[in-house]
């Protein structure tokens, strides 16, 4: 992004303020562009927008994008974000200017912030947007009314389309050469609100009167004070007996008297039933028994987006990389700088850039979803279900898109602003089994159920079905323990809008799809790469003396038996994969996998896997050495002939590969994961607890099930 | 969110399986949860 010219001294900051689905975000897109970034706001995980606007002056402005808000007296985090601001000149984001943007089609209940806004005397704009839904709907604006009656700059203006975008460009320069501060206000106090307004203002006399009402308001919780001046704020409220509530419903209710008279001359309406046509699209939609199925069909089809399309530009990024690779290993002459180049590095960069097709899919379908207005009927409408076990209607989309990768998935409850909620949806997502532990699966079920049918279904695949379904078990089940555990002074609730139906804005689509796949690879391939170098490391070095063995070991044993060349290399590789750290950990985690039925060759596969799941066949094939044909058929082969050197039973028994197969349907080995956790939770507690956890459940069932199979 | 006294409220449907509200208050669409519908009272 671009350099920080934002904090010089001479850079304006405007906050953008408004109600959710207002249309501010399209607006904000629509002023910035691609240059914005995402922070965060101080002390909270709620998503920060700041934007660079510039205008024909040179002026370089800094936009900063503050949740959707109804009023200062808020129900969420998100919403206390606006207030909490613009009470506190020293805040971080605290606006020389405001843009308030309101919907004109719903104009009566979009000004009540507003006329709070001005009541705290910055400089404003009232932005008058979707003028383009107005007209459409035969929706008259008398603008130079209202911008009479508000007293503040009024602009008529359409995000979607653009109209009148550069009108309001000329005003905002104009807002920054001669926009005052004013102490106009909107609602004069009440006595009662007058008399504490003036206690306040006693202790913080750089304070307006009105900011000094919302301190009596809301000290509680009011991050920036410290706790003496909570108590000396306490003793104030004591002895006025300020009752909070009572004049928060006063204050509201004079306010939407003193604007509705203005609103109701300013817009003459010749519209009939505005909302009939999505009201006859949600007897549809969000119908008892079609809604439901309608959204299943929805989900599918988003599942089979990221499941099979995006299996084509993952193809080719592999072969581009594998190409890489060769490339590299043509150029530079063998050696660790060779082998560090192409198995590490550019092994975990492939691993990384590989995720962004289904990132990229499942985040254009879902914000075309979003932006269309379907999302929130589908939180509606699975809201109930989720909240027993913990989680929000909205979790539904993350779970479904998990059974193709969890780390789209994990990246999708952004959206979900009960922090608990989406924790706790993180925390499980996981758990449904993903596209990378398939050719796991496929390697290993064999060995547990035999082919055949019964009736018409055939055994294996109902065993598939088996283990996915004990994937989803695990998460709603793991849910409803973490909704025990986890306590929150938060109140969940659920009041949505449910905006009418429109047609997406595509620019929105984009630059939330480019925002997700730069998130992802700087924040998490950071992570990823790191971890990648290390298992390579593992996996190519052990002590000097014993690989030099292994390899001496290897060649001898292959001259001996007269071996091909590839053949050869195949077993020097398993000889040395042996000798390795990596080989060492394995040997040294026996013990403990032990009591599962694994021996340490499933401990290097166990560790290995870590990079991602499938790596469990690859690995396979280079300890049996026949890494040379890592396919998965003849992987099963040289499994199901492998015997145990001293008792001579088969290795993969039965109960052995159950055990397994369990194990990969519970643990968390997918470092990519841990990291979109990681950067998604903005610690490393949660990811730490997820992958102790999930462990944990993988070796305690494995455990049951080998035992109780032996 | 602006359901005020005064407003026109008209319940719509409800969840498909159960605990949701789908309202419509004046000409705006809400959706909301069983606890936030009870305390809206209504008046013929």
């Amino acid at each position: 992004m671009e350099k920080e010219t934002l904090t010089s001294s001479k850079a304006y900051t405007i906050g953008l303020f408004g109600n959710p689905n207002c249309g501010k975000s399209t607006l904000f897109n629509l002023l910035t562009g691609l240059r914005q970034k995402v922070g965060n706001f101080p002390g909270v995980t709620v998503d920060k927008k700041i934007g660079q606007l510039s205008l024909d002056s040179n002026e370089v402005v800094r936009l900063v994008d503050f949740p959707g808000t109804y009023s200062f007296y808020p129900n969420s985090q998100d919403e206390r974000i606006a207030v909490q601001t613009l009470i506190n000149r020293e805040a971080e984001d605290y606006p020389d200017a405001i843009i308030y943007v309101a919907d004109v089609t719903h104009l009566e209940k979009h000004l009540l912030l507003f006329t709070q806004l001005y009541d705290l005397g910055l400089p404003s704009i009232l932005v008058l947007n979707m003028a383009d839904q107005a007209e459409k709907d035969g929706l008259k604006i008398d603008v130079a009314k209202l911008k009479k009656e508000l007293r503040t700059p009024v602009y008529l203006l359409s995000a979607r389309t653009g109209d009148g975008i550069e009108k309001l460009k000329d005003g905002i320069a104009q807002l920054l050469q001669e926009g005052t501060t004013t102490s106009q206000q909107f609602r004069k106090l009440s006595i009662t609100e007058q008399a504490i307004s003036d206690g306040i203002r006693k202790q913080f006399p750089a304070l307006d009167e009105y900011s000094a009402l919302l301190y009596a308001h809301h000290y509680n919780w009011l991050p920036f004070l410290s706790i003496e001046e909570k108590a000396s704020i306490e003793d104030i409220v004591e002895k006025y007996k300020f009752e909070s509530l009572k004049l928060q419903v006063n204050e509201t209710m004079e306010r939407f008297n003193r604007f509705t008279p203005i609103t109701q001359s300013a817009l003459v309406s010749t519209q009939v039933e505005r909302t009939s046509r999505s009201l006859w699209l949600d007897n549809v939609l969000t119908h008892r028994v079609l809604g439901p199925i309608i959204f299943l069909g929805l989900m599918l089809l988003v599942f089979q987006a990221i499941f099979a399309w995006a299996s084509y530009p993952m193809d080719w990024i592999e072969a581009i990389f594998g190409q890489l690779a060769t490339g590299v290993k043509g150029v530079l002459p063998e050696g660790w700088l060779s082998d560090l180049i192409t198995d590490g590095i550019l092994a975990g960069l492939g691993g990384i850039v590989v995720f962004v097709p289904q990132i990229a899919i499942l985040f254009f379908l879902i914000s075309i979803l979003e932006e269309v207005g379907y999302m929130a009927r589908a939180a509606f409408m699975f809201d109930r279900v989720m909240q027993f076990f913990g989680l929000n209607g909205r979790s539904m989309v993350a779970l479904i898109s998990s059974s193709a990768c969890a780390i789209p998935a994990v990246m999708s409850t952004r959206n979900i602003g009960n922090w608990r909620e989406r924790l706790i949806t993180i925390m499980v997502t996981p758990l449904i089994s993903c596209s990378a532990r398939i050719p796991v699966y496929t390697v290993l079920i064999g060995f547990v159920v035999p082919v055949g049918t019964i009736g018409i279904f055939n055994q294996q695949g109902l065993a598939f079905m088996g283990l996915y379904l004990l994937g989803i078990v695990a998460a709603l089940f793991s849910a409803w323990v973490f909704k025990k555990i986890l306590k929150t002074d938060e109140k969940s609730f659920l009041m949505l809008e449910l905006p009418a139906y429109r047609l997406p804005v595509m620019r929105n689509v984009w630059l939330n799809v480019w925002e997700k796949v730069k998130t992802f690879l700087l924040e998490a391939g950071k992570v990823i790469i790191i971890i990648s170098i290390a298992l390579w490391g593992l996996a190519t070095y052990g002590p000097s003396k014993a690989m030099q063995n292994a390899e001496l070991t290897a060649t001898e044993q292959a001259i001996q038996q007269d071996l091909s060349e590839a053949e050869t290399a195949d077993l020097v590789a398993s000889k040395k994969l042996e000798a390795s750290f990596a080989g060492h950990l394995g040997k040294f985690i026996e013990p403990v996998i032990q009591p599962l039925g694994f021996d340490w060759k499933m401990g290097i596969a166990l560790i290995t896997s870590f990079a991602a799941r499938e790596v469990f066949v690859g690995t396979m094939a280079t300890i049996y050495s026949i890494g040379s044909e890592d396919d998965e058929s003849s992987v099963r082969d040289k499994m199901a002939t492998e015997r145990h050197a001293d008792t001579g039973e088969l290795v993969y028994s039965m109960p052995t590969a159950m055990s397994l197969l369990i194990f990969y349907v519970f643990a968390m080995m997918c470092m990519s994961t841990l990291a979109v956790v990681k950067r998604e939770t903005k610690s490393w507690k949660w990811p730490i607890i997820q992958f102790v956890f999930m462990t944990a459940m993988a070796y305690l069932s494995s455990w049951v099930v080998f035992q109780s199979l032996t | 969110m602006g359901i005020l006294p005064g407003s026109q409220v008209e319940m719509i449907r409800r969840a498909p399986m159960g605990g949701g509200w789908y309202i419509k208050v004046d000409n705006k669409v809400i959706a909301m949860r069983t606890e936030e519908f009870d305390s809206i009272v209504l008046q013929a």
